[in-house]
């Protein structure tokens, strides 16, 4: 039985599959098991570029509909190139 | 004419996994004023109206008939709007009772046809006609045999102004139905559905009805029309639900009927000696008929999720609110609390000779004991206040001590705030086990 007091992340990115156009928006998201959707719409982009001091951070955020009328928040890591969908 | 949200509504797949596909609409149109002319035959030659329930002040005409329709009565209108139009309107307190009994009757006699029956409101149910062609023949047949079977219970006036859809899928027989004459039923086929649907105004969809009014706006008035449209523009526009327009219009989304289960009502009632008009004396006895009907042996080991209050008019007539509970429950004062909200919303047009409980709907029993403390209906608010102070209340304290002796750690977490600020969404919040 431990007496620690356990802490547990919150809205921790999950790792997607994305295929983007050439200026790298996104068109079809995979999430995991899930089978993949098409983007219908942009709604929202920005760009984060954090902490390079220590260990850079440097995302674009994207909010987008896709065809089941979802809204997600996806980011595409500058960094290393992968893309994760992430709450808000 | 829309289906209403609510119905199956299934993913856009020609298959259907479970439900009959087939389906049979009987729609009779304004069912309750019919049943009162049935009751009262020399009403037939008056111009007649049917108050909407609800409030004493500023009642509203529910349904009209024919006559007082060509008189310019309404339904919506105010009861002094209508009377003006048509002085000689004969008006008529609504009896809901009596409607339920006649649509229990008819559900059963349709039980004997399919047991697949799904109804949607008073004067409209869905039968599953699945597998039923060796029995009864092809769907003509089988729609004029449940036609002609209503002959048992209702009048010929009532039968001869029942109309009948048969198509796959309940909105293809809704259409049906509602584009049939009295007594001729429509009858489509598999391979027609598309082309029959096509003609449909866009207002038949069972979709939000300000996309049915953007829709209108935009020049689109049937269903045909709409087809023309490209998927993806229709959900640039709309969303989903104009990939469910599209998918209703094209006939490519089938809603299967679904078998209807409404277990046996727990009914309770009282006489009262004199008509009883005085609200306090109907909370009393509402609160012992809850009591009673809790204390049924059939109740228990279930909770309630669903009630109805109802009573029995001096003069004749009779009212009825009901509820649906937020949380199953089997405690008196929180299936009182709602009735008596209704109640006040909209009191029974005149004395009371009988009040009557139902419990219409039942959850699992539950013997589940609450986080906090809630003997009050502020505990919930007040065991918030003491956590942000710092404090636990004691109701939690205890079950967090059950739940370490039974797993070994608290599972229970609260969200802390780390850097409320942060650019970085995960690093805002995050959970910290709770262990007082």
């Amino acid at each position: 039985m431990s007496d620690t007091p356990r802490l547990r992340p919150l809205g921790q990115p999950k790792l997607v599959v994305v295929r983007t156009v050439e200026n790298g928006g996104p068109t079809h998201v995979r999430l995991p098991g899930k089978p993949a959707r098409t983007v219908e719409a942009l709604r929202e982009s920005w760009r984060i570029d954090d902490e390079w001091w220590r260990q850079p951070i440097s995302r674009e955020y994207h909010i987008v509909v896709l065809d089941d009328g979802r809204n997600l928040t996806l980011y595409h890591d500058l960094l290393d190139g992968t893309w994760y969908a992430q709450r808000g | 004419m829309g289906l209403g949200s609510g119905s199956a509504f299934l993913p856009a797949s020609p298959r259907v996994s479970s439900g009959s596909r087939r389906a049979l609409c009987l729609w009779l149109p304004t069912f309750e004023l019919r049943l009162e002319l049935v009751r009262s035959p020399a009403l037939d030659s008056t111009s007649l109206a049917l108050l909407s329930s609800g409030e004493s002040t500023r009642r509203t005409i529910w349904q009209v008939s024919e006559r007082a329709h060509e008189a310019g009565v309404r339904p919506g209108q105010l009861v002094s709007q209508a009377v003006s139009l048509c002085p000689s309107l004969t008006l008529l307190e609504p009896d809901p009772v009596h409607y339920d009994a006649a649509v229990e009757s008819m559900l059963e006699l349709l039980s004997e046809i399919t047991p697949i029956l799904e109804p949607a409101g008073r004067g409209r149910v869905f039968l599953g006609m699945d597998g039923l062609g060796r029995l009864f023949g092809s769907p003509e047949r089988q729609a004029k045999k449940t036609l002609h079977s209503l002959f048992r219970i209702f009048p010929a006036p009532l039968v001869a102004a029942t109309r009948a859809g048969f198509a796959p899928g309940k909105f293809g027989a809704w259409v049906a139905a509602a584009s049939a004459r009295s007594g001729e039923p429509v009858v489509v086929g598999d391979s027609d559905l598309a082309r029959f649907l096509a003609g449909c105004p866009v207002s038949a969809l069972p979709v939000d009805p300000l996309i049915v009014q953007r829709l209108e706006r935009l020049g689109v008035q049937t269903l045909g029309e709409l087809r023309r449209f490209p998927e993806p523009s229709l959900i640039s526009q709309f969303g989903d639900e104009g990939r469910s327009a599209l998918a209703w219009a094209t006939g490519r989304r089938i809603d299967p009927v679904r078998p209807w289960h409404r277990p046996e009502p727990i009914r309770v009632s009282l006489d009262f000696p004199n008509p009883v008009g005085i609200t306090e004396t109907l909370h009393g006895a509402l609160d012992r008929l809850i009591e009673r009907a809790l204390s049924r042996p059939t109740r228990r080991g279930r909770s309630v999720t669903g009630a109805r209050m109802g009573a029995q008019l001096e003069g004749g007539g009779s009212w009825f609110v009901q509820t649906v509970l937020r949380e199953p429950t089997a405690q008196r004062e929180r299936i009182a609390s709602p009735l008596r909200m209704k109640m006040a919303i909209a009191p029974p047009p005149k004395a009371v000779d009988t009040l009557i409980v139902e419990f219409t709907q039942f959850g699992a029993a539950s013997a589940q004991t609450g986080l906090f403390d809630r003997r009050d209906e502020s505990g919930r608010a007040a065991a918030g206040r003491e956590l942000t102070r710092g404090e636990v209340p004691p109701s939690l304290r205890d079950a967090v001590k059950e739940l370490k002796l039974r797993l070994g750690h608290s599972p229970l977490y609260r969200v802390v705030e780390v850097d409320p600020w942060s650019r970085i969404p995960e690093r805002r919040h995050a959970l910290l086990s709770f262990d007082p």
